[in-house]
C-alpha cells in the first residue's frame, strides 16, 4: 500500500502519533528511572500516566541502597510488611534513631545515599563525667538537642565508632566542632568565645580506620570561634555492602 | 519456487523476515536485523511465521514504518558482535538526537517490540529533556493532557507508616477541597443571589400592596432572619459535603445546586479559617481549641511546604479566581522559612502545595 506514510505529513492531527501523553505506564516510569527522587514526585501531578508511573514499584526500587533490606534489618526493630518501595524509601529518608538514641541514620532524598550522624553521647569522651571539665548542654543547634561542652582541659581524646551495613561507595567522616558558646540573646545567635584559648598552640588531630584496615590521619588546627565546623577526617570506601563495616575514629586535640 | 508457508532457504541466500506494520504495509527484512527484536525473535521461534510476504509478522499498533525504520537501523547497528563500546555509545548518542515527538514515537515502539537498550537510550534522553522544568513547561514540550480533576489532586496520601508529616498533609488537602467546594458552592449562589433578590423584591411589592406600615419593619426583619440563617449554614453544608467528600477517590459532584436558597453570600462566614468542621473523619470529637491548635500546624506547614517550593505558587490551588468576596485568610505573608537539616520529608509524593490566594 502506497499510502504508508501518510500519517507522517505535517498535516497530521496531533491525536494522530502517540506523543508522552500516550506513553504507557510502564515507558513513563522507564523515564521516571532516570529522574532524582525530587523530580518524581514533583511530576506526580503532571497527568494520570505520570502519576501511576511515579508510584511504580521498579522505579523506587533502582533508588533504595542494593542492599537496603539489610539496612531496614539493622536500622528498624519492626518495620511494616507490604509497604510499596516508594513508602520504604520515604521512610528511611527520615532521621531514624539506632543505637538507643546515640546516632541517627537517614537516606538523603536526593541521591539515595546512606548518611549517618553520631551524637556526642555516643562517643567515648575524655572524662566526660567530670563537671570539672565537660559539661552537657541543650541546644537547638544539635539534630540530637545536646553537645557535649568543654570547659577546660589539657587534653582529650573522642572516641567513637559504629558498626553499619553501608552500601558500597566513598563515604566521608567529619567532626564536627565548635569553638565557643552560642546562645540566644534577644532571639538572635551569639557565641560567647570569650574563653576560648589554647586551641591555636597545637593542631587537632583526626585519625579514622575501618574493619578492613583502610585508614586515615587529618590535622587542622581549629582557629574560627563562633561557628560550627565540620572537620574532615577522611574517606573509606565500602566495597562489599553484605559486610558490616565498622569505623573507629578519634580525634585528639593534645 | 511455490510460496508455501515455510519458503525454502538457499544457504547462499540472505535470510529474510517479514514484517506487517499496523497500516497494512509489510517490508522484509535481514533475519538477523529483525531477530534483534526480542519480540520479532519470539514470534518467528514460537509461531514459524515471518518467513514470507503472506505470514507476516504482525507488528504491535505503536510501530508505524517510519519509526520502524529508525529502529531497525538501530538493530542493523548493534546486532554485529564486533563493535567497540566506544562505537555503540557514538551510534547513540547520535541515533537519539530527534525532536520529541520522535522519541515519544521511538520509546512507544521499542517498549512494545521489547527492545530493552533502547528503551532505556530513548528514556534517557527524555529524561534529560524534562529534568529542571517546570510541569507547565513540559506539557507545552510535550503536549500533555492534564487530566488530573483538582479533586484528584488533593487525594488524600496513604500514610502507612504513620508518618506525622504525611497526617499534616492530608489534613491540608482536606482543608484545601473544602475551601474548593466552598468556590464552587459560591459559584452557585451567586447563580441562586437572583431568586433571593427577586423573592425580596415580591415580598416588598406584597407589603406594599398588603399593609403599609410595616413595610420597612417587614423588611429589616427579613433580613435579619436571613443573616441568622447565614452563620448557621455554611457550617451544616460544609459538614455534610465533608462527610460525602472521604470516600476514597470518589469525587463529589461539586455542581449540584446547594441548599443555601437564602444565602446571601457573606465572606467572613464561609472563609473563616478556623473552620470547626475539619476532617470529619480523621479527627473525630475533637474539641475546639485543639482543633484551633490543629489548624495553625497545619497553616504552618503549610508555609513551610511553600517555602520550598516558591515556584509552586502558580500550581494546581491558584485556582485564583476573581471573587469579589474576601479571599481566603490563612496567614498570607510567604516569608521563607529557615530550612534545618531535619526537614526531610518537606516533599510528599503528589502534590506540593501553592501558597494560600493572598488578599488581592
Amino acid at each position: 500500500m502506497g499510502s504508508s506514510f501518510s500519517f507522517f505529513t505535517d498535516t497530521a492531527p496531533v491525536s494522530s502519533y502517540p506523543s508522552l501523553g500516550d506513553l504507557p505506564e510502564s515507558c513513563v516510569a522507564s523515564v521516571l528511572v532516570y529522574l532524582d527522587p525530587p523530580e518524581i514526585c514533583r511530576l506526580a501531578i503532571l497527568n494520570r500516566a505520570f502519576r501511576g508511573a511515579s508510584s511504580a514499584d521498579f522505579v523506587w526500587e533502582s533508588k533504595l541502597p542494593l542492599n537496603y533490606g539489610s539496612v531496614i534489618k539493622r536500622v528498624f526493630d519492626d518495620f511494616p510488611e507490604k509497604l510499596c518501595k516508594r513508602d520504604i524509601y520515604a521512610r528511611l529518608c527520615r532521621p531514624n534513631s539506632i543505637d538507643g538514641g546515640t546516632k541517627k541514620v537517614w537516606l538523603d532524598k536526593t541521591t539515595g545515599v546512606i548518611c549517618l550522624s553520631i551524637s556526642s553521647n555516643g562517643l567515648a569522651i575524655t572524662r566526660i563525667d567530670d563537671r570539672r571539665y565537660w559539661r552537657r548542654i541543650t541546644t537547638e543547634e544539635s539534630r540530637f538537642c545536646s553537645v557535649a561542652y568543654l570547659q577546660q582541659i589539657w587534653w582529650f581524646e573522642v572516641d567513637g565508632e559504629v558498626e553499619f551495613p553501608f552500601p558500597s561507595g566513598t563515604y566521608s567522616l567529619f567532626f564536627r566542632l565548635q569553638l565557643g558558646r552560642a546562645g540566644k540573646r534577644f532571639g538572635r545567635r551569639v557565641c560567647n568565645s570569650e574563653h576560648v584559648h589554647g586551641w591555636d598552640k597545637k593542631p587537632v588531630q583526626f585519625q579514622l580506620s575501618t574493619s578492613d584496615g583502610q585508614k586515615a590521619i587529618s590535622q587542622c588546627s581549629l582557629n574560627d570561634p563562633g561557628k560550627w565546623i565540620h572537620h574532615h577526617v577522611g574517606d573509606f570506601v565500602v566495597e562489599n555492602p553484605s559486610a558490616t563495616t565498622k569505623i573507629k575514629f578519634f580525634n585528639d586535640p593534645d | 519456487m511455490s510460496e508455501g508457508p515455510m519458503a525454502i532457504v538457499k544457504p547462499e541466500m540472505k535470510s529474510y523476515i517479514w514484517l506487517q506494520t499496523a497500516d497494512g504495509s509489510i517490508q522484509q527484512v535481514e533475519e538477523e536485523v529483525a531477530m534483534f527484536c526480542p519480540m520479532i525473535c519470539r514470534e518467528v521461534l514460537q509461531t514459524g511465521m515471518g518467513s514470507s510476504k503472506n505470514y507476516a509478522i504482525s507488528l504491535p499498533q505503536r510501530v508505524n514504518p517510519a519509526i520502524l525504520g529508525l529502529i531497525l537501523d538501530y538493530c542493523r547497528f548493534h546486532q554485529v558482535p564486533g563493535r567497540s563500546n566506544k562505537e555503540r555509545k557514538t551510534f547513540d548518542e547520535k541515533f537519539i538526537r530527534l525532536d520529541t515527538k520522535k522519541l515519544c514515537e521511538l520509546t512507544s515502539a521499542a517498549d512494545s517490540l521489547q527492545l530493552r537498550p533502547l528503551v532505556d537510550l530513548t528514556s534517557r534522553a527524555l529524561a534529560r529533556m524534562i529534568e529542571g522544568k517546570t510541569p507547565e513547561e513540559i506539557r507545552e514540550t510535550f503536549h500533555l493532557p492534564d487530566d488530573l480533576t483538582e479533586e484528584e489532586k488533593l487525594e488524600p496520601l496513604r500514610n502507612m507508616t504513620d508518618d506525622p508529616r504525611i497526617r499534616l498533609l492530608n489534613r491540608l488537602y482536606a482543608r484545601k477541597r473544602k475551601e474548593l467546594k466552598d468556590r464552587e458552592k459560591m459559584k452557585n449562589i451567586e447563580i441562586e443571589e437572583e431568586h433571593v433578590d427577586e423573592r425580596s423584591v415580591d415580598d416588598l411589592l406584597s407589603y406594599i400592596n398588603g399593609g403599609d406600615g410595616d413595610s420597612k419593619g417587614g423588611r429589616a426583619n427579613k433580613n435579619k432572619k436571613k443573616n441568622r440563617r447565614k452563620k448557621d449554614q455554611p457550617r451544616n453544608s460544609s459538614s455534610n459535603y465533608e462527610n460525602g467528600n472521604h470516600k476514597n477517590g470518589e469525587v463529589d459532584d461539586v455542581s449540584s445546586p446547594s441548599k443555601f436558597s437564602k444565602f446571601q453570600a457573606s465572606a467572613s462566614a464561609i472563609f473563616s479559617p478556623k473552620l470547626d468542621f475539619d476532617d470529619g473523619d480523621i479527627d473525630d470529637e475533637l474539641d475546639p481549641a485543639m482543633k484551633e491548635e490543629l489548624d495553625r500546624e497545619v497553616e504552618d506547614f503549610a508555609r513551610r511546604l511553600n517555602s520550598v517550593w516558591p515556584e509552586r505558587m502558580h500550581d494546581i490551588l491558584s485556582l485564583g479566581q476573581e471573587r469579589r468576596l474576601a479571599p481566603i485568610s490563612m496567614n498570607g505573608n510567604g516569608s521563607l522559612q529557615r530550612c534545618t537539616g531535619d526537614e526531610l520529608a518537606d516533599w510528599q509524593f503528589t502534590t506540593p502545595l501553592t501558597h494560600p490566594r493572598r488578599a488581592k
